[in-house]
Parts: structure tokens; C-alpha cells; sequence
């Protein structure tokens, strides 16, 4: 698949905003890019200052600019609309590719605003770690919660795992490496694993991790796996240390999914992977960067 | 056209493309072509005026990767460097003595003014003696030169990247990216080939810079000298960005906005398509987890069917009529390698470059034949 931006969501297609929009069929989606340089957040008021208001599902938003501008300003305008914005179920700050901009140098905003000013939210995904802030929260709406960093800061994941999602069923979070904010260790990726902190989940995603080893090992016989359909922990640098782990758990092998695409796995493991039960995707392994004598491993998105 | 008569090849000798050629040749059952070393024919002894009697057809491959051949064409270009002052001169009487080259990025200009008198000669010879090169002189000439190449296609309706021109130093590139209000360009050297001192430059309102290149600044007695690495490099310390900018400029270097390239499973990518007699032929796709895609950098081949499979035939259709409009804007070659980009998403589409001496693509058949094979059965 050629990476892209979003294109359907909500069962409806994402198509990217033009003057004399579309309110109700279409999802916008509004960013400075390289055909289309003229966003600022002016054009998002004048969008929202319409009758129709009241019918937009969900909106999506490219570069806030094109010199690395915070998504502050989008955050003031769409918590300032939010009485208005009555139908909203889905956000998505940061529909950005890596060629359009580093994943590193998406500068966040407080995002945790979002959250209380949309009771009804169901989806929130969020692309970019930088200055990222999400406080501890309490949403009974939210349903997906996706969160793409190269590096997240410890202080988001330790709230997240402190909120209240208790309809949370997909949660993601991209933790990546030290070298681009990731400030975490296993010790904080613990607590999303126990039983009971978010009752309805179904779908859990620790990708793009460069300690997908060590979590492979603390989630293989983690509790909550009974209550998973789903488990992903690709695009990491998870290698067969790891793999052996989940290959020995028989909680593994009642899931119906096992993500470990783009990992380190080799092709004497993937094998035994593809036979434990779930549907395995094991595609797109990597080989360590041999360099000085020694062997280097990288997350995905890294920068 | 007809494969009969006979070729004389100018390259350097045992390199894989003389011997791709020459296996080709005696492949489809032509006559072996007569070997004109570039050493030799740059020889103030040799006998250029009968060398190429009784040849029909001349074919001009690298003269890179000899440093024997880099001495002799920065002496045919120092007087022309003198006289155009902008560039670094290496007088003649020190040309011989040029120490081998280890990767480094040295007086491309100086190289460029020589290869393009040594052209411009043979395009003469060719005409007076009635004798058809596979890729004219004189658009190879244009081709080794990047902000030329812009100047053919961008009248003819092909899609490049929008540029800033021709870049002094590191002070002169960000006034021209403040003027346009870019914040990511690609700063190319106007003469190198492959990713030889290429940079991908981005910078935000935060004062953060980022350059992947394969460029190294080293600092020397005799200034800053630029060597390539084999691996690509990141950046952030503006002072060696500044600092690998300004060397680089000095060769000569153009800047265009960056094109936010597609990515295919996280990795981006483009194309290098052969395009022989107007047809787009052979394929390789480049990947690369950086910007910055040339295949000698480690770098991956990717799957062609992986791509079409991802673009769709249509786009693929288009993208290869692209490739083919690009190649034609040089009727005069017979071959070219063009590198074409497609944007983020799959949408659009911009040319990188046009290659002369492109179809180095051994690995990679077309109706079963190898590049020169294929470039032989449409001559």
C-alpha cells in the first residue's frame, strides 16, 4: 500500500477541504501542503461559523503550517466551537506523512482539551509526540484512542493510564525511541496491561517500540490478553528473544490477531509464529544494521 | 534503424558497462566494437583523427571512476574555470598531480567545463564524419548538468520540482528559502552524479534544522573538503549543516523545494525507468527508509510489481508515459535512465533527473533482455 492520508473514516471518504464545503457526506480535511499552501487556522473558523456546523461526524488535520506550527491554535478554535460542534465523533491532529514533515517535529498541543470539551468524542487519533500533553481524563464516550509518536513523553502514557475510558476498545499508542522523546520505560507500559483498567477493550496496540522485546515478554502472559481479540506490536525492534515469549504463551494463542509486522524476527522464528493460531503478520522484517561490530536496531519512525 | 555497421565504444576499460556492451553486441551477432579507451583519447599523442575511421555508430559511456581520466579532464577544462572565475581552479600545471580520488566531492565545476569541451569536440567529429551516436555529445553535455536539463523539460510541460537556482553558500540558500517561504529543499550538486553531495534540507520556526546526506565536511589545512560516505547521515548541528552547505555550494549546486515523495510500507521510494527510443523499458525502484533514495547507499531495490500493484495500472501507465515524455525532450539520445518521483499519497508525479549514462540497470530485464541488449534490439 502507498502510505497515504486518510481517505475514508466514519464510512465516509476524507477529501481535502475546498471553499464552499461539504458539511455532511464528506469528512474535510484541512493542512498546509505542498499543492495547497493557503490553511491557517482562519480558515477553519470561517468553515465552522455556518449553520451546517452542527452536522460535521469528524474532521482531520494536516500540517497546521508549514514551519512546524503547533496545533495550539486548531485546539483554541475547535474547543471554542465545541457547543456547535453537536455531531462531532471524530478527531484526528496530525494526518501528516514522513515526507511531509518529521513524525518528531509535529508539535502537539494539549490535546486532554479535546476530550473535555467533546463528551460525545469516539475517536481521537493524534500523530506527533512533540509537546504532546494529555492530562489524566475521564470520557465515558470514547471508544478508539490512537496516539503515533517517534518518542512519546513518559507523562502522557502514565495519564493515559490513570484516565477513565470505560468504553475504551482500541487503544494504540507508537512509543518509539529515547532518541526522539520516548522517556518511558517497561515499568510505565505496565499498568496499561492490568486487568480492569480499561474493562471494554479489545484492540491493543504498543507499536513502533524499541523495548518490544521487554514488552513482548511482560504482556505474552499478561491477564488482560484473556479480554483482547487483537494485539499489535509491530513496527518495532522486537527479535526471536522476544517472539519466544509470545510462541510459549498459551494466551497468545487464543487471540485472533498478532501483529508483529517490521520487527527483527528471523526466518527461522516467523514460521512457528504463523502456526500458533491467531492470523500472524509477520510481513516486512528487517535485518539489524551491522556497523563497527556491532548491531544496530531501529524502530520504524524514528524521526 | 539498423543494429549493422559497426560501434566504437568510448568508456573505460573492464568497467561492468564496457563489458555489458560488448557481451550484448556479440549476443545479437554484431561485430565487436572497437574499444576507444577515454584515457587514451584524451592522450595529446593519440591519433584522433583516423581513430574513428570506418565506424558507423559511436557510443559514449562514463568517463568516471578513473582518476587518470579525472586528471585529463580538469587540464582540458582549467582555462575555461579560470576564465569563468566562480568556481575552484586547479591550474593545469597541477592537474597531473591530483592525488587519487577516495570519494571526494572536488572540482566538479573545473571537471564539468573539460567533459563538456571533450562533448562538444566529439559532436564535430561525429557530424564531419558522418557518424550516428547512440546519445548525441551535446545533449550528454546538457544532461551533466542539472540546472540545463531544467531549462529543456519544464518549456516542454514536465513536472520538476519548483527551484530556488543556483545556491552560493548556506547564507545565500536561506535567504532564497525565507524569499519563497519554503521550509524543505534538496540542494544538488549541478554536476555530480548519484547522491554525491545531495543534501535534504528542512528546517522549522523553532530554529530545528535537519540534513540527510551522504556529504561529510571535513575540515583541511586547504579549507573544508567534502567527502561521501557510504552511509547516509543525519544532521542537526546547524554549524556542520552550515558549514557541509557551504562546501558543497562551492561545486556548483542548485536548490529545489523538496518534493514530499509516496512511501511504500514506510519507506520511500522512486523510479529509475530506461526509456529507449521514446519507450519506456527497464524499471528499478529505489527504496530507502531516508529522503534520499540512490541505490549505492545501502539502500534496497524494491519490487516493480509491489509498486504497480500499490499505484494501480492506470497511474502506472501514466507514470511510464511521464518517464517516456521526460526522455524525449532529448531526441538525440538514444537511451536514458529518467528518475522520476511520485508524490506522498500516489497523486502526482515530478522528475528528479534525466541520466545519460542511466541504464546501468543489469539486474533488471525487459522482454528478456538486458539494458543493452534492449537499447541494441531498437536501434
Amino acid at each position: 500500500m502507498i502510505d497515504d492520508h486518510l481517505t475514508q473514516w466514519f464510512d465516509r471518504p476524507v477529501e481535502a477541504y475546498q471553499p464552499g464545503a461539504n458539511y455532511g457526506t464528506v469528512i474535510q480535511r484541512f493542512g498546509f501542503s505542498y499543492d495547497d499552501e493557503s490553511f491557517n487556522p482562519a480558515v477553519l473558523e470561517t468553515y465552522l461559523a455556518d449553520p451546517r456546523t452542527g452536522s460535521i461526524k469528524a474532521l482531520v488535520f494536516g500540517m497546521p503550517g508549514d514551519a512546524g506550527e503547533s496545533f495550539d491554535e486548531i485546539i483554541r478554535v475547535l474547543v471554542e466551537n465545541a457547543p456547535r460542534l453537536t455531531a462531532l465523533r471524530g478527531l484526528f491532529l496530525g494526518d501528516i506523512l514522513q515526507e511531509e514533515n518529521e513524525m518528531s517535529w509535529i508539535e502537539q498541543g494539549d490535546v486532554g482539551q479535546l476530550l473535555a470539551a467533546f463528551p460525545n468524542l469516539e475517536e481521537l487519533r493524534v500523530r506527533g509526540g512533540s509537546h504532546l500533553v494529555l492530562n489524566p481524563s475521564a470520557h465515558t464516550g470514547l471508544l478508539r484512542l490512537t496516539i503515533e509518536t517517534g518518542g512519546m513523553p513518559v507523562e502522557v502514557l502514565r495519564n493515559i493510564a490513570s484516565s477513565s475510558f470505560p468504553n475504551l476498545e482500541h487503544l494504540e499508542l507508537w512509543l518509539g525511541t529515547d532518541e526522539y522523546g520516548w522517556t518511558g520505560s517497561l515499568e510505565d507500559v505496565l499498568p496499561l496491561l492490568e486487568v480492569g483498567r480499561f474493562p471494554k477493550l479489545k484492540t491493543l496496540g504498543l507499536r513502533n517500540s524499541e523495548i518490544a522485546d521487554g514488552i513482548a515478554k511482560a504482556v505474552a502472559n499478561a491477564p488482560v490478553l484473556d479480554q483482547l481479540e487483537s494485539l499489535d506490536l509491530s513496527l518495532g525492534t522486537m527479535t526471536d528473544v522476544g517472539a519466544e515469549f509470545l510462541i510459549a504463551s498459551e494466551r497468545v494463542r487464543r487471540l485472533a490477531k498478532l501483529n508483529l509486522h517490521r520487527n527483527y524476527l528471523t526466518a527461522a522464528t516467523i514460521p512457528r509464529l504463523n502456526g500458533l493460531g491467531p492470523a500472524v503478520d509477520t510481513g516486512g522484517q528487517e535485518a539489524p544494521y551491522e556497523y563497527s561490530g556491532e548491531s544496530h536496531y531501529y524502530v520504524a519512525v524514528g524521526e | 534503424m539498423s543494429e549493422s555497421g559497426r560501434f566504437a565504444l568510448m568508456a573505460n576499460p573492464g568497467s561492468r558497462r564496457a563489458l555489458g556492451f560488448f557481451t550484448a553486441c556479440r549476443t545479437r551477432g554484431l561485430a565487436e566494437p572497437v574499444l576507444i579507451p577515454w584515457e587514451e583519447w584524451l592522450s595529446p599523442g593519440y591519433d584522433r583523427a583516423t581513430a574513428l575511421d570506418g565506424i558507423d555508430f559511436l557510443r559514449i559511456e562514463t568517463p568516471a571512476e578513473s582518476d587518470a581520466v579525472e586528471r585529463r579532464l580538469l587540464t582540458r577544462g582549467a582555462a575555461a574555470c579560470e576564465l569563468e572565475g566562480l568556481y575552484p581552479f586547479l591550474p593545469e600545471s597541477k592537474c597531473a598531480a591530483l592525488p587519487a580520488d577516495e570519494g571526494e566531492l572536488r572540482h566538479q565545476r573545473q571537471w564539468y567545463l573539460g567533459w563538456e569541451a571533450v562533448l562538444g569536440d566529439l559532436a564535430v567529429r561525429c557530424e564531419s564524419l558522418r557518424l550516428r551516436p547512440m546519445n548525441s555529445p551535446g545533449e550528454i553535455a546538457v544532461l551533466f548538468d542539472k540546472l540545463a536539463t531544467r531549462v529543456v523539460l519544464e518549456p516542454r510541460g514536465v513536472s520538476v520540482p519548483p527551484t530556488l537556482g543556483i545556491c552560493r553558500n548556506f547564507d545565500d540558500l536561506l535567504g532564497r528559502m525565507e524569499t519563497a517561504g519554503w521550509q524543505r529543499v534538496f540542494l544538488k550538486p549541478c554536476h555530480g552524479s548519484s547522491a554525491s553531495g545531495v543534501m535534504a534540507i528542512a528546517r522549522n520556526s523553532r530554529g530545528n534544522w535537519l540534513a540527510t546526506t551522504s556529504a561529510v565536511a571535513v575540515q583541511t589545512p586547504a579549507g573544508c573538503r567534502i567527502h561521501n560516505s557510504k552511509r547516509l547521515r543525519r544532521l542537526t548541528d546547524l554549524k556542520e549543516i552550515r558549514r557541509t552547505v557551504d562546501a558543497v555550494c562551492r561545486e556548483r549546486a542548485l536548490a529545489e523545494r523538496w518534493f514530499p515523495k509516496a512511501t511504500l510500507d514506510g519507506k520511500s521510494f522512486d523510479l529509475r525507468v530506461l526509456v529507449i527510443a521514446g519507450r519506456a523499458a527497464h524499471v528499478a525502484v529505489r527504496t530507502s527508509s531516508s529522503p534520499v533514495t540512490n541505490l549505492h547507499l545501502h539502500n534496497r531495490r524494491g519490487g516493480v510489481g509491489d509498486v504497480i500493484g500499490a499505484l494501480g495500472s492506470a497511474t502506472w501507465s501514466k507514470v511510464m508515459e511521464n518517464a517516456a515524455d521526460a526522455a524525449r525532450a532529448f531526441p538525440g539520445c538514444h537511451y536514458t535512465g529518467v528518475d522520476l518521483m511520485i508524490g506522498a499519497g500516489g497523486r502526482k508525479q515530478a522528475v528528479a533527473e534525466v541520466n545519460a549514462f542511466g541504464d546501468l540497470l543489469h539486474h533488471e530485464t525487459w522482454h528478456g533482455l538486458d539494458p543493452w541488449e534492449a537499447e541494441l534490439s531498437l536501434w
